[in-house]
């Protein structure tokens, strides 16, 4: 019995092994015939040959369903592989893409689009599938506002589209009411619920992109899944030839597309590896990769190496602002003195002393050492977000100060003065000094942990620790923003916001009421107050606030939100009022958001332009670069970049 | 026999049934955020509820776990959640799971046909060179972190040897540093114990008593000590070679090896249960079974060990 | 006490008692000196033990390092021109960070990208880690002893506690680590707790199985039937047993936790980056193994990790060996 069972057990291992030898033939053949360059990790990319962007990522998109992702990883192959009604170009400009040309309604609720007939389908392969028509839209729109697809990008819709609310909270069951319709194959009309100057921008946004629905119902809950390219169809500039899950992605360029002359990538090659942050530079090193991210702390090494130097590149400026907030809404552990906090905080001076104190170069040097003034902003609002008549939002009359001051608002003078005033006052209120500042941070967050660090040495050795006494403490790294900003768990905290549509509205969002960034609404002080009171059945008000104190802030900014029409006025009045918050020193504006500093052998100038929705993300337009731009020739191509954008503006 | 492992698959069935429920259970207390993604923050109310609700979430718990069951009984492990929505798990794991098999099945037998005689031959030469030499291998690769050490290896060895830096299945010259990184950790643990066994043997008595009736050294080691210090090995093996088989989360890492190393730390972090409760279910199971072929080879190889239930006498 | 045994003992000790009922016997009381005068030889455990530890020089070198780190990371920060571990060190001229100063006179160990004491931070990470391994060793021996006597001896416990064990050491570790620390924040505790929950239950299990071995062997038979007291068969017949076991899991144990910790820290679970350890020390030297300018910042906690865990292994090994009695003579 034992022999025997012995026996069996040798074989049985023998045979797994023998199994395992004999697949490994097998399941390779396909893998081989996919990639066409074969091991082309190890050929450099020839001028003259298929022009291949050769690159590593390394976190796996869930889903390549477009109408269901809300993470701006899954927004880059959207956007490279599905076409939307308007683009931008490479100034930020907007230009037709699928529609050819588009009218608005006297009252600005009706949208009507007239779409060009040559725009294809294909799939995976290539091959044709159909004409991409008015109805794709509505497919999309449709899917978007069904609560059963779960789609995370659904209040976009609901927020500007007419009946999309009531849809998606189930209240009517009638998809035909949606305000969005096909009056034939090649005209779309949108129906808004209210006058939207910036509707055209969101059109760029991915749950606004054509769906096919035959497809769709040919594939079922299938349509999208990350498991193969054959779960989607293409319209875009490229079209996803090969997709092994944390393998690789194959990006080929669609010669069905309409616009493919402007496309100069045949082929983006993405690797998976998930150490792609340390293997990257390496690997551009060896030439097996054609961008890599440096990160900040081998910097030093590349910048102080000749060779290595002549390569190294910073990246563009995204648009999430980021801006430190006092919490007016202290929830905090009793141990931090929350009460003692609330008095503090209240008091302007306080706040302002803590304003002047802070080195925001100091701050931002542990991100970026080389130019920390590059990324740092004055105003909620970045730089070339939006600009009326010429003039840049940020540099309108009220804001033109601060984006202006070459310290940002740093100024130790100024914050030993308030220090002194915010003393004496305080003293009289029974504040215990030092204040405690909780200050949290998430330790997931790059380089955020030592920022904080930098910053609590900073302030109190300028401010002195018989006045403030930073805490610092690290939040769960994991839902970080309802455990501890939405939990109201900070006093002083770097928040972010990015935008959503272009318009600076989008930037007032975090402190309107019912918000859960600061609760700046919740501040004692009378002066801030209008004397109103919010009546009950203001549209849009939620009931809680009825009977509410109208605070300046939000009076400024719904004043704003009313002029529909007038552009100038509206983004004066915007302005006006972004200036009476950080006057007041309700936030501590920071910084933009970049990625740090790369090798790339793609320009990013070449590539569209755009502060939000997804444009920036496509690779139309990009050319493969003989080697990567250096330092100096980055802030050339910047320089000319920046005066044809005024050009392309004005010709606006 | 039979009747010996019917009644451990029966004992493992319930085990396995009270381990899905407890972590059922506590993956039901991870907070809310996380099923939400990163679009969060921008997400209105109305839409939190609802999507949590479209995802069973809003469920009780006791219903959630009955629908579980009923689901897993019909021999469907469900589709995934977050990780890769709407994609079978059972489709997922076919696709990662045999590069993890095969690179795990190598590096085991790597480890076995390396470390074993490894062990023989410290023992051997017990205070001398070569057992100092393996000594210091087994210790240097205890204490390095496998964080570092395979870095290391990938970062210098592939330029020493010119070998390919990132895996690819079809191209074979990228196995090889993966694979023996992989099978570095056990090389070590199996001359390390295969080691400390049979210098425990050595001191037994028989071992004595034939050095005294004058048998030859190579014939005690061969045929006596060797026997009977790879039993006690012989019973981890199985354990071993699963869970090599299962991945490495450093190597694949590293190396882009598409298996099943970081799955289960991945599938945590993005809060997918399906996916959690199902690699849950296989990891455990895999375990129980690792036990109980462990247990069946050793009393294969071991004269002494039988089946048969005892009288009840402790 | 007899509800505590089982097995032959228990027969035993009642045809004992059913014969000291029918007046045969009467019970002795217990002389404590009388037991010396049988008992006495110049054989002393602990000693023994000793002298076969000492004999290894390898194990004894490493014990006075390990020693010697022990003293000084805990001494460090009190001695005179150390700097915090978590200082950002400015230039005095300029204000900005010394950023990655090579080691060197004034920076032993060199500073890290924003400048901060490298000397100071491995010296507060090993403190960290050695903390973090001995909250889990001390734990795991309170835990481990208390459930495995109990389980070993209270008979009834037995199907209860073998069952917990089965359904326990079924789950892979890696889970029960990992939802732990995703549950609860990030902190010293909740690294400790999630260690603990999962590593007291091997050292349940060993010592019970010692417990179940040694309890019924002849001398404790004997012990047991010349009405040793239990305190005294525990103190001198099971404890040097457990004693080299409690020994080896102790120097097993506080590596495995620094592993652990590297871990956690590397699928970023880990500790946050104020509070230096070991792990968060190696895990963001790792990028930095390319470039010899920098790669001083993986190397110095690299080297001092690895000094620590080699040093427990071995002494832990060389220790159980020495207290092995078979290995006395």
């Amino acid at each position: 019995m034992k022999r025997i069972l012995s026996l069996l057990l040798c074989c049985a291992m023998l045979l797994s092994v023998a199994g395992c030898g004999g697949n490994n033939g097998g399941s390779s053949a396909p893998a081989g015939s996919s990639t066409p360059a074969g091991d082309g990790g190890s050929t450099p990319a020839p001028a003259a040959g298929p022009s291949i962007y050769r690159k590593l990522y390394s976190s796996e998109v869930t889903t390549l369903n477009y109408l269901y992702t809300g993470t701006t990883l899954e927004f880059e192959p959207a956007a490279n592989v599905i076409d939307t009604l308007v683009e931008y170009d490479k100034y930020g400009v907007v230009q037709p893409a699928l529609a050819t040309s588009w009218e608005t309604s006297e009252d600005g609720l009706t949208w009507t689009f007239h779409l060009r007939n040559d725009a294809k389908w294909v799939k995976s392969d290539g091959t044709e599938y159909g004409p991409v028509t008015a109805h794709d839209f509505v497919t999309g729109l449709r899917w978007v506002v069904n609560p059963e697809n779960q789609s995370k990008t659904s209040d976009v819709v609901c927020s500007v589209i007419a009946n999309a609310d009531e849809l998606y909270a189930k209240q009517i069951t009638d998809f035909e009411q949606l305000g969005v319709k096909a009056v034939d194959d090649y005209t779309l009309v949108y129906t808004l619920k209210a006058p939207t100057p910036y509707f055209l921008s969101m059109l760029t946004y991915v749950c606004f992109m054509p769906a096919n629905a035959d497809f769709i119902a040919e594939k079922g809950d299938k349509f999208g899944a990350a498991d193969s390219a054959d779960n989607l169809l293409y319209c875009g500039a490229f079209r996803i030839a090969d997709f092994q899950p944390q393998v690789l992605h194959t990006f080929v360029k669609n010669d069905a597309y309409w616009d493919k002359d402007n496309v100069f990538l045949d082929e983006i090659q993405e690797t998976f590896n998930k150490e792609a942050v340390t293997l990257a530079p390496t690997m551009y090193q060896r030439d097996e990769v054609d961008y890599a991210v440096i990160p900040a702390d081998i910097l030093p090494t590349w910048m102080n190496d000749s060779k290595l130097k002549e390569v190294v590149s910073p990246q563009r400026n995204s648009y999430y602002s980021y801006f430190f907030c006092f919490n007016f809404d202290p929830r905090f552990d009793a141990a931090y003195e929350p009460d003692n906090w609330l008095k503090a905080v209240n008091n302007e001076n306080f706040r302002k002393s803590l304003y002047y104190a802070l080195d925001r170069v100091k701050a931002k040097t542990v991100e970026e050492p080389y130019n920390p003034e590059g990324q740092l902003i004055g105003t909620v609002v970045p730089k070339s977000f939006v600009s009326v008549d010429g003039v840049d939002y940020t540099d309108l009359p009220a804001l033109k100060g601060y984006t202006d001051d070459p310290t940002h608002g740093f100024d130790a003078a100024k914050a030993a003065e308030y220090k002194t005033k915010a003393m004496e006052e305080l003293k009289s209120q029974n504040v215990t000094f030092p204040v405690k500042v909780l200050m949290s941070y998430n330790p997931s967050t790059a380089n955020w942990d030592k920022q904080c660090q930098i910053i609590e040495q900073q302030m109190e050795g300028l401010l002195g620790s018989d006045y403030i006494d930073i805490v610092l403490e690290a939040g769960p790294s994991t839902n970080f923003l309802s455990e501890v900003r939405k939990a109201g768990k900070y006093a002083l905290m770097l928040c972010n916001w990015g935008p959503d549509y272009a318009d600076p509205e989008t930037y007032t969002d975090p402190w309107s009421l019912g918000f859960t960034y600061s609760w700046p609404e919740l501040a004692t002080d009378p002066a801030y107050e209008t004397g109103e009171t919010y009546a009950a059945g203001t549209p849009g008000l939620d009931e809680k606030f009825v009977g509410a104190k109208v605070k300046t802030y939000n009076k400024l900014v719904d004043e704003a939100k009313a002029e529909k029409l007038d552009l100038s006025a509206r983004y004066n009045k915007f302005a006006e009022a972004e200036a009476y918050f950080i006057d007041h020193a309700f936030i501590i504006p920071f910084a933009v958001k970049n990625d740090g500093y790369c090798v790339n052998k793609i320009s990013p100038f070449d590539r569209p332009f755009a502060p939000f929705g997804v444009s920036s993300l496509k690779f139309k337009g990009a050319r493969l670069l003989d080697k990567p731009m250096s330092l100096e020739e980055y802030q050339a191509a910047e320089e000319q970049w920046d005066k044809e954008r005024e050009a392309a503006l004005a010709a606006q | 026999m039979l009747k010996y492992i019917a009644k451990r698959l029966g004992q493992a069935v319930l085990t396995l049934f009270i381990i899905i429920t407890i972590i059922f259970c506590l993956l039901r207390m991870m907070p809310e955020e996380g099923y939400l993604g990163a679009n969060y923050d921008k997400m209105s109310e109305v839409q939190r509820e609802t999507i949590l609700t479209e995802m069973g979430l809003r469920d009780p718990v006791p219903v959630q776990l009955a629908k579980f069951y009923r689901d897993l009984l019909h021999g469907n492990f469900g589709t995934s959640w977050i990780y890769r929505p709407n994609v079978a798990i059972t489709e997922i794991l076919a696709d990662k799971a045999p590069v993890s098999i095969r690179m795990g099945l190598m590096a085991i037998g790597i480890s076995l046909v390396v470390g074993i005689p490894l062990g023989v031959l410290m023992t051997r030469f017990k205070g001398h060179i070569p057992d100092k030499l393996g000594m210091a291998f087994v210790v240097l690769v205890m204490a390095i972190p496998q964080a570092v050490y395979h870095l290391f290896i990938q970062t210098y060895l592939t330029d020493a040897l010119s070998l390919p830096m990132l895996f690819k299945e079809a191209n074979v010259m990228s196995w090889i540093l993966p694979t023996v990184s992989l099978s570095l950790y056990n090389t070590a643990t199996f001359a390390l114990w295969m080691r400390r066994y049979m210098v425990d043997e050595l001191n037994k008595d028989y071992v004595r008593l034939a050095r005294a009736k004058g048998v030859k050294n190579s014939v005690i080691m061969a045929s006596h000590v060797f026997p009977n210090a790879f039993v006690p090995l012989i019973q981890t093996i199985p354990t071993m070679i699963l869970s090599t088989a299962m991945g490495s989360i450093y190597v694949e890492s590293l190396y882009s090896v598409p298996g099943m190393g970081g799955l289960l730390v991945d599938v945590i972090q993005r809060q997918d249960n399906a996916m959690v409760q199902a690699l849950v279910l296989i990891y455990a199971a895999l375990g129980i079974i690792g036990l109980l072929l462990g247990d069946l080879l050793m009393g294969v190889c071991d004269p002494r060990i039988t089946f048969v239930e005892k009288g009840g006498a402790r | 006490m007899k509800r505590f045994l089982d097995g032959p003992v228990d027969r035993v000790a009642e045809s004992v008692t059913r014969a000291a009922a029918e007046d045969a016997f009467t019970f002795a009381e217990y002389d404590e000196s009388a037991g010396e005068k049988v008992a006495w030889s110049d054989y002393s455990y602990w000693g023994s033990t000793f002298r076969m530890f000492f004999k290894n020089r390898v194990a004894v070198a490493l014990l006075v390092l390990l020693a010697a780190i022990l003293i000084f990371t805990t001494i460090q920060p009190y001695l005179p021109g150390q700097r915090p571990a978590t200082l950002i060190n400015n230039d005095p001229e300029t204000g900005m960070m010394l950023m990655n100063v090579a080691p060197g006179e004034e920076f032993w160990f060199g500073t890290n990208s924003i400048g901060q004491d490298l000397w100071s931070m491995v010296w507060s990470g090993t403190r960290t880690s050695l903390l973090i391994g001995l909250a889990v060793a001390c734990s795991e021996i309170v835990l481990g002893i208390t459930m495995g006597v109990l389980w070993g001896y209270v008979r009834q416990l037995d199907h209860l506690l073998t069952s917990l064990y089965n359904i326990v050491d079924n789950i892979p570790q890696t889970i029960m680590l990992i939802l732990i620390s995703y549950i609860l924040r990030p902190s010293m505790s909740t690294i400790i707790l999630a260690m603990c929950l999962t590593s007291w239950l091997k050292m349940a299990r060993f010592i019970r199985n010692q417990i179940v071995i040694i309890r019924d062997r002849d001398y404790n038979l004997a012990s047991r039937c010349l009405g040793t007291p239990t305190w005294r068969i525990i103190q001198k017949n099971l404890l040097p047993y457990l004693v080299s076991v409690m020994m080896l899991r102790i120097a097993t144990t506080i590596p495995e936790a620094i592993g652990n910790e590297v871990f956690l820290t590397y699928i970023g679970l880990g500790l946050p980056v104020a509070i230096p350890s070991l792990g968060n020390l190696i895990n963001s030297g790792r990028g930095l193994l390319m470039y010899e300018s920098l790669r001083y910042q993986l190397i110095f906690p690299a080297v001092v990790l690895s000094i620590v865990t080699v040093s427990f292994y071995i002494i832990g090994n060389a220790f159980a060996d020495a207290a092995d009695p078979k290995n006395h003579l």
